[in-house]
């Protein structure tokens, strides 16, 4: 699943470690979901929407 | 501390101790000592060369648990098998024999209950991989054990003390399936 993470993880500055530290998770996790070979599930989809402040539609695109 | 840093801190604790027990085993000619040697120091040096292969990442809180749980533990039941096992030799009564037999299994409990909370504690994508590396230990060391029944069933090969391989056999297969499940999430 294609999404814009990396674009919305860049533009806070933050690293990949940084970003895995706030969600509670791997930074290859962050690294697998960036690269479209791991698509999250609900409940951490949910928790990366609510760390960036937009819906999740924005974030992860629906193939 | 980053996990490169510790599998080179630990390959380098491992095969120091090996060649120590390695030195010691030659000058007192102690078999236990010469075993324990080969062992530690070829365990150290895989550690050691895996060292390229495991990235610089800062250990996470529940890595760094897992590290204080696992390698005392560990410690602990080379410990044992180098130093009161083999007291077997020489003990012939029961009940100290029993105790000295089954001296291994609290440190052995230990590292179960250490790798169990670090795969329980692990991120979503961390438990998809364990638990795939997990069903091609269980797979592979369940056929192998298969096999060797049969063929020992069948009088064909003597296995002296062959249960006590599974478990080891189950984290050596589990720790290069990981590690060949982990290849397809590549750092990009």
């Amino acid at each position: 699943m294609n999404n814009h993470l990396r674009t919305l993880r860049s533009q806070h500055g933050w690293s990949q470690a940084q970003l895995g530290e706030q969600l509670d998770v791997s930074r290859q996790t962050i690294n697998a979901i960036e690269t479209g070979k791991y698509d999250p599930s609900l409940p951490l989809a949910f928790k990366i929407a609510r760390l960036f402040g937009l819906p999740i539609e924005s974030i992860f695109l629906d193939e | 501390m980053s996990n490169r840093r510790f599998m080179l801190a630990l390959g380098l604790a491992a095969t120091s101790t090996g060649i120590a027990l390695l030195i010691a085993g030659w000058l007192t000619s102690l078999p236990a000592l010469l075993y324990g040697g080969a062992v530690c120091g070829g365990t150290g040096a895989i550690w050691l060369v895996c060292v390229r292969w495991t990235n610089t990442d800062r250990m996470r809180s529940v890595e760094r648990r897992y590290a204080r749980e696992f390698v005392p533990a560990m410690a602990a039941y080379v410990g044992i098998m180098l130093l009161l096992w083999p007291m077997l030799a020489h003990v012939h009564d029961t009940i100290p024999r029993t105790l000295i037999a089954l001296s291994p299994a609290l440190p052995v409990l230990l590292v179960a209950r250490s790798v169990m909370r670090r795969v329980r504690d692990g991120d979503e994508l961390e438990q998809r991989m364990f638990l795939e590396a997990a069903a091609i230990a269980g797979l592979t060391v369940g056929v192998l054990s298969l096999v060797a029944g049969f063929l020992q069933a069948a009088g064909l090969v003597e296995l002296r003390a062959g249960l006590l391989w599974v478990l080891p056999g189950l984290f050596g297969v589990f720790g290069l399936a990981l590690w060949r499940v982990k290849q397809r999430y590549p750092d990009a």
